[in-house]
């Protein structure tokens, strides 16, 4: 197995309304996937298809190479699922939580349990319902790390959590997960790109990007035209170039396919008389926006 | 096995509330039952009473709770992406039940029957088939609904949907068409109907618990609902005679019990009128005689099917009906009751009619004798403990008829012959005993010398034919029409 | 207003299914009790329409009570401008459109599909309601009020019922079941209980609503649980029969008359003395005469309270005690014996403490014998013909007479109107003994649950044994008219003589 998860021309519809439409991604084993799209891009939705609890419409999909719709115990035993929208057994607290959970899984390892518990700061004999919200979702962590899963699925794991909160998930997930494959969606692109390394955006239930993260930056690139004069944007403009837009003697555009030499041969074809061009890196943030806005100008 | 117990275990810590609850009902209950308890004097009967309704609902609560612990509705629950297999989920589930509902329930029947001077082990086929006909009725049916249901709200809200219109129904057709239960047969009814339920919600929670099939989970409650309603409400059926000639004990002569006009007897005087559901149709009298009854032997007739023909009419056929019968006078003469269409007995009373048709029998042997002790308790065979100071028994289930004979002539006839013929119980209530009233009394100075009472017990289910020719019906109209 | 129309509006949006069984049900019960008196064998249908009634009428209760949840502190409306009073109000008005209305309507159909008149009956019916909202309605709102869910209010509402009969036999077993039952003055009782139960439901929506103070609201339940029982156990009986004495219309002194039949062998009471368990009592029956009585009404003794006095001053008395009675010495059932006139000779039963009746049984004592009397008239008597037809009684009653394995039972109904005592009269048509058989509702209560049914039952059912020749059956009944007290005063009489 070289990938954890594949879909094929994945499509979910409920009722009359599509949410996914044809999706197809490969999750290479070991890596850190992230999905991330606007809300209601159909992101929880595509997990809980992977996780088997919702049935596709059309399409397939694979996880740890067993067909999503036949996950049962014997696969989920080695894959850790939290969402924020988890419904725990709010009675029960923490200690008693890991301590129920714990004959489900042969690889369960009580002294990793501890030490997850220990570095969240868990409290074992406090109930779930008591917990703020950054401390159950550490609980939920905690409780799909223990038994050293292959993979992790994380549905928004962030949402309304604090700075420090998101640091000590981050930092718990990474340091538990080295031979793991971890696929997150989220809205939190900051956080995401300081450790993912595949990416792969949402959009309407379409999947518009999925590559590693660094190929994605790399061909992303903010140009700078600078000019003596305020030029003119020519009528034949690349599909790669998005966004244009003149500020007096400069032209900007996101160039979404940089490479150097093709790049700078192409501005001079279409801007012979450019003074000068700078090419500046994209934060993911800026690159979806970018990416947003142009598929909002297309609609 | 790891798995099982361990959600065993977490089921009794989260529902011992529940549980607790349900056990203290289930002792009051066991120490107020009115059936075996003397209730007259009891200051608040409405409390009793209400004990009755709540004892069920408390049931209900622990079973409904027990299924809410992981819902198969909704998408969220956190033991869905958990490695959960739908057999233990399940085994954990009847282990609880049994654990804390059947278990209960069978050591408080065990213990009532104690203290009522009627011994469990010689019972305990009895105490077993209460435990399957309550599981089957009052247990797995609410747990199928709980399956299909998210929250409390919604499986009561649930139930009442299905409940009203169910029972409305059912009371609906047994007033439209009173008299038309089974008898003594209805033990195969109501197996029947428990083997229904029982199925039924067994399918839905395997559906719910292997596949989360809701929508098809909810069709197949409402489908056996529904079936469980038609076969309440179906009308004899013959084959269930067939099945109850299994368990005759005793092989009748093919041409013993012959049933033939008499053409000898008259009307009989007015019959006290033993119900308020008397069948539709007019009622007729026929004399008949019943020949060639092996000795010992009592007849009485369970269902009853007749044609007329005649007049230049269409033949009219009635359908095998209930509590028909033949009725038996101390003189020794017999009349077969038959009810006809209304319409068309006044089309035909004065016409020749051949009356022809079917009569299923079941046959009474007398066991045994026992000479009534007027102020002490007796230990009935086949029925159990009774007073016959307060002129009642108690027993799980009735296997004989009691009876008070003074020489050779009933004294006091026997309760209605034909009311049950169950070789086990069908009852899934909680409570084991059911009061059986001694048709007698010993009162006043009359001696109690020259009585005894006598244990009949059924020993053979026949049918015969019989075919009357040339009667004018008008001549046999019943005065209790 | 109009904040409590929203919130009314949104519940009723929220909770239309919940309603429409309420509504269904109660239609399907306006049926049954409209074709009721053509078909009696509808009662087990009557009595279980209406247990869904009652349980749906509750849940829905609980429902629009925790549509806008009082504890915890997550609420949305918490933080939301919502006056309390608003908030109770839409509650109660809900209630009362949708359980109060349907329950009444049905009612009124019933009678009217009856064929009876629903106005002349309506000051009853409403009576009713009050009663309904009262002891029903109001504390399972009262006690949804204090709970979070379904879950907890069913497991509450159990428990404290659990609770409650286990009381309950446990005084049953130490003070006797006699002790609880209040006769006739059980509904002086009932009728305060009412009151403190359904004031403190009152108060604890109140309280809730306009504080949300869980946890004293809870205590406040525990207490009102409790209340109506202990006020039942401090009350006198005395004082209960005094209130209805007091509202009863006046008796002529020379009526119902007490004296000693000093010709009478004391020796002859065939009976014993019925005692209380852990009781150390000695029974002492006297033979008396009772006259006066009014020609065609009937009397029994309630209770009675036995004072002795001795000369030395000593005093013993037993208070109201319900074991003391006027039997007369027949065989008919234990309780038709206190029934006056009637076959046999009356006689005084009561029990005096052991020790003190020991240590004055040979001493000329002063006893002074209270017995408390209703009496009971406005005679109505019915032949009954053995038949599956229906049999009018007066004032809107009807009657059908079933032979059980030859046993006649009579099976008789009323509207809205119980009867305090009936007779079951069995005659033969030429010679022989009558046969009669008395029972007292208040001596023998029945208690149904069906708290919806307008169609009271008057007899019991059971069957009779029949004379030995052809007989008739009569069915008669009898009101409560009057209650009041007589003294029998025996000066210089020996205990050990009785």
């Amino acid at each position: 197995m070289n990938c954890a998860i594949r879909t094929y021309d994945l499509t979910k519809a409920f009722r009359r309304t599509p949410v996914l439409n044809g999706i197809s991604l490969e999750v290479p084993a070991g890596s850190i996937y992230a999905l991330v799209g606007p809300n209601g891009a159909g992101k929880t939705t595509t997990i809980k298809v992977l996780m088997n609890i919702f049935p596709p419409t059309s399409g397939r999909s694979e996880v740890l190479d067993a067909d999503s719709r036949r996950l049962g115990p014997r696969h989920f035993a080695q894959i850790g699922y939290v969402s924020e929208n988890q419904e725990l057994p709010d009675w029960m607290t923490v200690g008693y939580f890991l301590d129920y959970l714990a004959p489900f899984y042969p690889t369960w390892d009580h002294a990793l349990a501890g030490d997850l518990l220990r570095q969240f700061q868990l409290t074992p004999d406090r109930k779930l319902k008591d917990l703020s919200r950054g401390m159950r979702m550490k609980a939920a962590l905690a409780s799909s790390l223990a038994y050293r899963p292959k993979l992790i699925v994380l549905d928004e794991p962030f949402t309304g959590l604090d700075a420090l909160v998101r640091d000590e998930l981050i930092e718990g997930l990474l340091a538990r997960a080295e031979n793991t494959t971890i696929f997150i969606s989220s809205h939190d692109l900051a956080e995401i790109e300081s450790f993912a390394s595949h990416i792969g955006y949402l959009e309407q239930g379409r999947l518009r990007i999925s590559e590693e993260l660094e190929t994605l930056s790399a061909r992303f690139r903010e140009i700078v035209l600078t000019f003596e004069t305020a030029p003119e944007l020519p009528r034949e403009w690349p599909e790669t170039w998005l966004q244009p837009e003149t500020a007096g003697t400069v032209v900007r555009f996101v160039e979404t396919q940089f490479d150097p030499e093709q790049t700078a041969a192409n501005a001079r074809r279409l801007f012979p008389d450019f003074r000068d061009m700078a090419s500046n890196g994209m934060p993911l943030r800026s690159i979806f926006v970018t990416l947003a806005k142009a598929s909002r100008d297309a609609r | 096995m790891k798995r099982v117990t361990q959600v065993f275990r977490k089921d009794a810590a989260h529902l011992w509330p529940q549980i607790l609850i349900f056990l203290a009902m289930l002792v009051l209950f066991a120490c107020e039952d009115p059936t075996y308890t003397s209730q007259r004097n009891h200051g608040f009967p409405s409390l009793t009473n209400l004990l009755y309704l709540l004892l069920p609902l408390s049931c209900w609560l622990l079973v409904i709770a027990l299924v809410h612990e992981e819902t198969p509705i909704g998408h969220n629950q956190y033991w869905l992406t958990r490695p959960f297999t739908w057999t233990d989920l399940l085994a954990a589930k009847a282990l609880f039940l049994l654990a804390f509902v059947n278990l209960p329930v069978f050591l408080c029947q065990a213990a009532v029957l104690a203290a009522n001077g009627i011994s469990p082990a010689g019972h305990l086929t009895d105490l077993l088939a209460k435990q399957v006909f309550f599981l089957a009725l009052l247990v797995l049916p609410v747990a199928a609904l709980a399956a299909v249901t998210k929250g409390l709200g919604r499986t009561i809200l649930g139930g009442l949907l299905l409940a009203v219109p169910l029972a409305m129904t059912a009371a609906l057709l047994a007033y439209l068409a009173p008299g038309s239960g089974w008898g003594g047969l209805a033990w195969i009814r109501a197996s029947a109907v428990a083997a229904v339920a029982f199925g039924g919600a067994v399918v839905v929670l395997f559906l719910q618990y292997t596949r989360r099939r809701t929508a098809l989970s909810r069709a197949v409650l409402a489908a056996a609902a529904m079936l469980v309603l038609l076969l309440w409400a179906t009308p004899p059926w013959q084959r269930a005679f067939v099945l109850q000639s299994w368990f005759s004990t005793q092989q009748i002569d093919p041409q013993a019990v012959r049933v033939s006009f008499d053409p000898r007897h008259d009307v009989p005087l007015p019959a006290p009128a033993s119900n308020l559901t008397p069948p539709h149709g007019t009622r007729l009298d026929i004399p008949i005689q019943v020949q060639d009854i092996p000795p010992g032997i009592e007849v009485a007739a369970d269902w009853t099917q007749v044609q007329a023909e005649g007049g230049g009419l269409a033949p009219w056929r009635s359908g095998w009906a209930v509590n028909w019968g033949i009725r038996h006078e101390p003189t020794g003469k017999r009349w077969l009751i038959v009810f006809v269409d209304s319409d068309y007995f006044d089309r035909i009373k004065d016409a020749s009619v051949r009356l022809h048709g079917s009569v299923d029998l079941t046959l009474f042997a007398r066991t045994s004798s026992l000479p009534p002790d007027r102020f002490a308790d007796l230990d009935v065979p086949g029925i159990g403990p009774c007073s016959i100071m307060k002129l009642r028994c108690l027993s799980p289930l009735p296997r004989a008829i009691l009876a008070v004979v003074s020489g050779k002539s009933f004294l006091y006839p026997p309760a209605n012959r034909t009311d049950d013929y169950a070789p086990y119980p069908t009852s899934p209530w909680f409570g084991p005993l059911q009061e059986y009233s001694v048709p007698a009394a010993f009162e006043g100075k009359r001696p109690v010398t020259d009585m005894a009472l006598v244990l009949e017990t059924p020993v053979a289910h026949i049918q015969r034919s019989f075919d009357f020719q040339s009667l004018r019906l008008a001549d046999y109209l019943s005065a209790d029409n | 207003m109009r904040q409590t129309l929203r919130i009314l509006r949104k519940d009723v949006r929220h909770l239309w299914p919940r309603i429409a069984v309420v509504v269904f049900l109660a239609a399907v019960y306006a049926y049954i009790e409209a074709i009721f008196p053509r078909n009696p064998m509808l009662m087990f249908a009557e009595g279980g329409c209406g247990l869904l009634l009652m349980l749906a009428a509750w849940f829905v209760v609980v429902s629009v009570i925790h549509e806008d949840r009082l504890t915890g502190n997550n609420q949305f409306w918490i933080t939301r401008p919502y006056s309390w009073r608003s908030l109770l109000l839409a509650k109660a008005l809900f209630i009362l459109l949708f359980l109060n209305l349907p329950v009444l309507l049905a009612q009124i159909a019933g009678l009217a599909g009856a064929g009876l008149s629903p106005a002349h009956y309506l000051p009853k019916l409403l009576w009713r309601q009050l009663g309904f909202a009262a002891m029903s309605l109001a504390p399972v709102a009262a006690l949804a009020a204090v709970t979070a869910n379904l879950v907890q209010f069913a497991m509450t509402f159990l428990a404290i019922f659990a609770g409650l009969y286990a009381l309950f036999l446990g005084m049953a077993v130490t003070v006797g079941t006699d002790a609880l039952a209040w006769g006739s003055a059980g509904p002086v009782v009932v009728a305060c209980q009412s009151a403190i139960t359904s004031l403190f439901g009152v108060s604890i929506c109140v309280l809730q609503y306009s504080r949300r103070a869980t946890t004293a609201a809870r205590w406040l339940v525990a207490c009102g649980v409790v209340a109506p029982w202990i006020f039942a156990t401090l009350v006198p009986w005395g004082a209960a029969f005094a209130v209805l004495a007091k509202r009863s219309p006046a008796v002529d002194p020379t009526a119902v008359r007490l004296s000693l039949d000093p010709a009478r062998d004391r020796n002859a009471w065939p009976g014993g003395s019925v005692v209380r368990p852990h009781q150390d009592v000695v029974g002492i029956s006297l033979p008396i005469h009772v006259t006066g009585i009014p020609a065609g009404m009937e009397t029994f003794s309630e209770r009675v309270a036995v004072t002795v006095e001795t000369p030395g001053g000593e005093t013993w008395s037993s208070g109201w005690d319900s074991l003391n009675a006027i039997r007369r010495s027949t065989q008919v059932s234990f309780l038709s014996k206190q029934i006056l006139p009637g076959a046999g000779s009356p006689w005084l039963e009561a029990n005096i403490d052991r020790s003190f009746f020991n240590k004055f049984s040979t001493t000329p004592v002063h006893l002074r014998i209270t017995v408390a009397f209703t009496l009971l008239g406005k005679p109505t008597t019915t032949r009954l013909t053995v038949s599956n037809r229906r049999q009018p009684l007066p004032d809107d009653g009807f009657c059908y007479l079933q032979s059980n394995t030859g046993f006649p039972s009579p099976l008789c109904f009323a509207a809205l109107r119980k009867a305090a005592e009936y007779m079951v009269r069995l005659q033969p048509l030429e010679t022989g003994d009558v046969q009669e058989y008395e029972s007292v509702e208040s001596l023998q209560p029945t208690g149904t649950l069906n708290v919806f049914s307008i169609w009271e039952r008057l007899s019991s059912g059971v069957g009779y044994k029949p004379p030995p020749s052809p007989y008739a059956v009569f069915f008669e009944t009898r009101q409560a008219v009057a209650h009041f007290e007589r003294v029998l005063d025996l000066q210089a009489v020996r205990l050990g003589e009785m």
